[in-house]
């Protein structure tokens, strides 16, 4: 547990009596130099900051320094139209946080009457989840994000990325269905364009025009024809010939022609073929033989023979059982253990012991409680407010961890586990296809849950 | 992405920004153009110039495959080597790099396995849980000739320098079946674990595996419960210690109505004091509940 105990030490020299002055001035300095580099950074917090300083100048008796006036009206300001909640700054979004900042600024001055409180209280109760609880989820934003991230051919990140573009694509376009917003993509370019990353000489696709073909974006392309209904608009048999053409003596799947083996391939493999409706094409008892042998001593699995157990590769390999109907060969019991033993304090899954939690484990962890029926084994709220932390409430998409740079990668792998965890607002999702369960039922897929 | 920190930046920084990766983006495209023509990887994760690199080391093995002369075959290969070698150094999770590096070694009739096998050890020494290179250490194992012996010391000395790497529990669990001699080892390498740091995860889940094998008899578990019993003193609120007493008294006096109220105790006792996991102990105590 020394893990997260991690602490700091007070230095000798630190002051040890309450510099009141100082600190009087301190705030009412900060609040009038617009002009600051600190403070011209900082308007995402203006109103929380103002809350800060303005309690603690009253907490001293010296709140009269600041401008009563002013304040008052900046908050009338900050009320939004729409849902009558109340932002950090002018022209910022609404937030709960800075809702009460400003209900806490005008109660201490007596001027709760200067902004519309009635509205107020319907913005808060908008926002109370179905579980009770009150942490947003910004879906409009994550729609932009997924969106303008497609759109923008020139944007750095998108144009260094081709090398994965067609699982990118469909990281984006799930996440989109999942909250129903499919819509906002240009279905035609999408499905030409994967047209196009289909190879002449072996029916794999490609994750890019003159890109190798590949069994991942194999994958990927077939999820995302599944998902538009567009499956005639590439040649099938010629996957499925890809597909077969991967499978080694052993029953492994190599990634492509240069012979990585990996149970993630294992997965691709079944997952494409089940897709097609033609996993009568490769050897399915040697495949899931395989699979078997990458069983661990804790019931996990990794990605070889003897490969250490791995959240992402025990996804992999129950979603190849799920498909293949071989669930039985599982370790439920000592699994699903290993499973819910990922959830750390802050309520994040990792993927193996003793590493840090990350949005995209909520997918590879929960998922794989889902196959065997022990979701309940963790804490459900606890992860869901981990995941509702990993948003970036400036420009929508999630990240790995609160803070970081945010991704469709992580943005599809966050709000599918919370349609796993239940959300009224985002569509269900298949726990071994990870694609919305309409299209699995559409299809008529099967699959096997414990 | 992972771990990249986000760092809000003014729109003027933004712009900034921008132009300088727009001027990036170009020199890539430019540089991308050029390597599809003529091939050389940037960022490891780009499979397709891989491949390019393969099919490129492929004519040059075929080429020279004949000639006596084979210092400019193993030249070439050496370089494949040391770029891989750059590309792990900034990103050692990367798969491409990895495939590469063996799939060079697999075409150089020469390949120095030995000492490929000795960087493995030297690296795991720096990040012992880069499951990469642990199943990267294996492929090469098999071709060096290691004896199962020196693995398993190998494993014994990971854990005594660090008793809360699972990588190397892990690895242990891999190298051999318990036996009649050795089992008696085991049980005293996880309990110096344990009692050195209860809170640490990695030594209970070998230790479940350990007493799921028949081999680990009755008065193992019963000597188990009581150093158990007796670290509970001490860490009363360990909730890996309940768990495991659970493990035991299940199996050894799941018949004895005294033993399943203890075993009733400790999930009551787990649901109170671990709500992440409050689920998973309510199963187990419905189980017992209406069993008994
Ligand atoms: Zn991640």
């Amino acid at each position: 547990m020394s893990l997260y105990t991690k602490d700091i030490t007070l230095s000798a020299d630190s002051p040890k009596e309450l510099l009141l002055e100082k600190h009087v001035e301190f705030i009412t300095k900060y609040g009038k130099s617009e002009d600051d580099y600190e403070f011209g950074m900082t308007d995402y917090l203006r109103i929380s900051g103002m809350y800060w300083g303005l309690t603690a100048l009253e907490l001293v008796d010296k709140l009269q320094t600041l401008p009563q006036a002013e304040v008052v009206l900046f908050i009338k300001k900050c009320q939004d139209e729409d849902t009558g909640g109340i932002s950090a700054c002018i022209n910022h979004d609404p937030h709960l946080l800075h809702t009460l900042s400003a209900v806490q600024i005008l109660c201490t001055y007596d001027q709760l009457d200067k902004i519309n409180t009635d509205r107020v209280v319907d913005y808060v109760v908008s926002l109370q989840q179905p579980d009770g609880s009150f942490t947003e989820l910004l879906l409009e934003k994550h729609v932009e994000f997924i969106t303008k991230y497609g759109k923008s051919e020139d944007d750095y990140e998108f144009g260094m990325t081709d090398y994965l573009r067609i699982s990118g694509m469909y990281w984006g376009l799930t996440a989109l269905e999942l909250v129903d917003k499919l819509q906002t993509l240009p279905q035609a370019e999408v499905v030409l364009f994967i047209k196009k990353c289909q190879d002449e000489d072996t029916g794999g696709i490609s994750a890019c025009i003159n890109h190798d073909p590949h069994l991942l974006h194999t994958l990927s392309a077939v999820q995302i024809l599944c998902t538009y209904d567009q499956l005639d608009k590439i040649n099938t048999d010629r996957v499925v010939d890809y597909v077969v053409s991967l499978q080694q003596p052993d029953g492994s799947f190599t990634g492509d022609k240069w012979g990585e083996v990996d149970t993630r391939f294992s997965f691709c493999a079944v997952a494409t073929l089940a897709l097609l409706n033609r996993l009568d094409a490769i050897d399915v008892e040697k495949a899931v033989a395989f699979v078997e042998s990458c069983k661990n001593f804790d019931g996990g699995f990794g990605s070889r023979p003897l490969s250490e157990s791995h959240a992402g590769l025990i996804y992999c390999c129950l979603g190849f059982l799920s498909i293949t109907n071989r669930l039985d060969i599982v370790n439920r019991e000592a699994l699903a253990w290993w499973l819910c033993e990922r959830q750390l304090p802050s309520g994040g899954l990792n993927g193996r012991p003793e590493k840090l939690p990350d949005v995209c484990y909520s997918w590879w962890v929960l998922s794989s409680l889902t196959i065997l029926g022990r979701l309940h084994w963790i804490n459900a709220s606890a992860l869901k407010s981990f995941i509702l932390a990993c948003q970036d409430v400036e420009t929508g998409g999630f990240s790995d961890r609160p803070g970081d740079i945010p991704d469709p990668y992580h943005t599809l792998f966050g709000l599918a586990a919370l349609s796993l965890l239940g959300s009224n607002c985002i569509k269900p999702v298949n726990p071994t296809f990870c694609m919305p369960q309409h299209v699995i039922d559409r299809l008529k897929i099967k699959y096997q849950l414990l | 992405m992972h771990g990249r920190l986000k760092v809000r930046t003014t729109e003027e920084q933004q712009l900034l920004k921008r132009k300088e990766q727009q001027k990036k983006l170009i020199a890539y495209r430019m540089g991308m153009k050029q390597i599809l023509d003529s091939r050389k990887p940037v960022n490891p994760d780009i499979y397709t110039l891989w491949n390019y690199r393969k099919e490129v080391a492929l004519l040059e093995i075929n080429s020279n495959i004949n000639i006596e002369e084979t210092e400019k075959l193993s030249n070439f290969l050496e370089n494949e080597l040391k770029l891989t070698e750059q590309c792990l150094l900034a990103n050692p999770k990367s798969y491409s790099s990895w495939h590469h590096r063996y799939w060079i070694l697999e075409h150089n009739p020469e390949a120095n396995w030995k000492k490929e096998f000795d960087l493995c050890t030297k690296y795991l020494t720096m990040d012992d849980r880069n499951f990469h290179c642990w199943d990267f250490r294996r492929l090469v194992l098999n071709k060096v000739g290691i004896t199962l012996g020196d693995e398993i010391k190998f494993s014994t000395d990971r854990i005594n320098i660090n008793f809360s790497n699972y990588s190397s529990w892990h690895y242990r669990s891999t190298l051999k079946a318990l036996t009649e001699e050795c089992v008696e080892d085991e049980l005293t390498i996880v309990k110096s674990a344990l009692f050195t740091d209860p809170a640490d995860s990695s030594a209970w889940f070998y230790l479940r595996w350990i007493l799921s094998d028949p081999i680990v008899n009755t008065e193992h578990k019963e000597d188990l419960l009581d150093n158990l019993n007796q670290l509970l003193e001490i860490e009363p609120d360990c909730r890996w210690i309940l768990i495991a007493k659970c493990w035991l008294i299940q199996d050894l006096h799941a018949d004895k109505s005294n033993y399943v109220k203890e075993q009733i105790d400790c999930y009551r006792k787990l649901e109170e004091i671990d709500l992440l996991r409050k689920g998973h102990y309510s199963d187990k105590l419905n189980k017992l509940l209406s069993a008994n």
